[in-house]
């Protein structure tokens, strides 16, 4: 798997996690933060919840902007490489 | 040596990308203003919030009646009774379970657990915001048949004020709150624009006995907690500074100036057009407790503290900072419509104040104004 595809797969899972979590209800657990559990697991489930949050609009789209430009470089670095092996016309 | 063209990359990414986050976090001040007025008149859950803190049940009722009175003097005249009816439930209300429960109905525990030093045995806490509520319902639209009783508290607040060393009252036994105080005396300062008695000697007197034991050495911001005789329990604190210039605005405009700049110094924290506060000044010890609420790691961001900034920044039209902390909100606090998830209903109650303050204040400052002019 290249190093881009990796990116790609994480930034996915970050943000199927964020959609599993709106699916769920579990947002209600951040109610913690204001010092308010739901229940005993609002403890995990609340920090888990704003740590996923905080990736899904810092680490993911990084890292498909990161993939992008990756690409792009890419691409754009095999078309300088082609006409430079290319010969000189002939004039 | 040329760093991996993976690296470079990935640093332009983070260039490209981390500025733009706070665009897509933009609050809609005049949408959550009016939703959150409206939800901190109903509660979800108060014996939740009780359990944790009864306290919290009372500051809830002084937030959101001073947002009702914010909302109802800048609200067309025929939408005006509608925000007046809704103070007077908040108020009739804290005045009746008050009545039914005792004086403690809203201290912590330790309320009652031993004598207060002061004869009267009242706690400024529940005095200041009492009158501070009745006092704005006043400033809107007279209600004679609250008088006596603001009154009468009003001049417990004075006695109290005036046998203490330092000043100040007690919130719990023997234990003095600036949060507490300063609201008591901003409290005095809307009554006495809405009555025209004069508490201003008092004022002065405690900001200048303020000035000589109650600034933290360091950091020049007042303390948070002392006991009567002025013996410091809590340095600076967020959840109590914010507050605590937003209150003396009504009593030394320069003093309450100098506490915002320096909070804002010390506290706040902005980055890429987000912002929260602090509960403590660093290299300060951390006693996390029911005022600061749960630090986030590694942000050091205390729950209490942005909220009680947004009051803040809100009273000093600090708009960046004010900005900043609702993007964080936006962010963070998980918007639901009418609010934030991550808030529960007193933390509703102190956004909505903040949100709307200016006109009550506003009042308050313009009819001292005129009374010293006379």
């Amino acid at each position: 798997m290249t190093l881009r595809r990796m990116a790609v797969a994480t930034a996915g899972v970050v943000l199927a996690a964020r959609a599993a979590l709106w699916a769920l209800g579990l947002e209600a657990h951040t109610c913690v933060l204001a010092g308010m559990p739901l229940d005993a697991s609002s403890w995990v489930l609340g920090p888990l919840v704003v740590a996923i949050q905080l990736a899904t609009w810092t680490v993911a789209p990084i890292l498909l902007c990161w993939a992008a430009l990756d690409r792009a470089a890419g691409i754009l670095g095999t078309r300088v490489l082609r006409r430079s092996s290319e010969p000189a016309p002939r004039s | 040596m040329r760093a991996p063209r993976s690296v470079v990359l990935l640093f332009v990414a983070t260039l490209l990308w981390l500025p733009q986050v706070q665009r897509f976090h933009h609050a809609d001040r005049a949408r959550l203003r009016e939703a959150l007025t409206e939800r901190a008149t109903r509660p979800r859950d108060v014996a939740a919030m009780r359990a944790v803190n009864p306290e919290w049940d009372f500051m809830r009722r002084t937030f959101t009646v001073l947002a009702l009175g914010d909302r109802a003097l800048s609200a067309p005249a025929d939408a005006r009774a509608r925000y007046v009816a809704a103070m007077d439930r908040e108020i009739d209300d804290v005045l009746a379970t008050e009545a039914a429960h005792g004086k403690s109905r809203f201290l912590l525990g330790y309320g009652s657990a031993r004598p207060f030093v002061d004869p009267e045995a009242r706690s400024v806490f529940v005095d200041g915001e009492i009158v501070m509520m009745i006092a704005a319902r006043e400033l809107v639209a007279p209600r004679p048949a609250l008088r006596a009783e603001a009154d009468r508290r009003a001049e417990a607040i004075e006695r109290a004020m005036r046998r203490s060393p330092t000043l100040s009252a007690e919130s719990y036994p023997d234990e003095c709150w600036t949060f507490c105080n300063t609201t008591a005396l901003a409290a005095l300062s809307m009554w006495d624009a809405a009555t025209g008695s004069d508490h201003d000697d008092l004022g002065r007197a405690w900001v200048a006995r303020a000035r000589e034991r109650l600034l933290d050495t360091r950091t020049g911001i007042l303390v948070s907690s002392f006991t009567r005789d002025g013996v410091v329990r809590d340095g600076a604190e967020g959840s109590s500074i914010w507050m605590s210039a937003r209150n003396l605005l009504l009593v030394d405009e320069a003093f309450a100036r100098d506490q915002y700049a320096r909070a804002r110094r010390e506290l706040s924290v902005t980055f890429l057009g987000f912002a929260w506060a602090r509960e403590w000044p660093q290299g300060t010890p951390r006693r996390p407790d029911v005022d600061s609420g749960p630090i986030v790691p590694l942000l050091d961001a205390s729950a209490g503290s942005s909220a009680f900034a947004l009051l803040g920044a809100s009273a000093f039209g600090d708009e960046a900072y004010l900005d900043g902390l609702l993007a964080s909100a936006e962010l963070a606090g998980f918007p639901d419509g009418a609010g934030y998830r991550a808030s529960n209903d007193v933390g509703d109650a102190v956004l909505a104040s903040a949100l709307t303050h200016g006109p009550l204040w506003a009042r308050a400052r313009a009819r001292r104004v005129a009374e010293v002019a006379r």
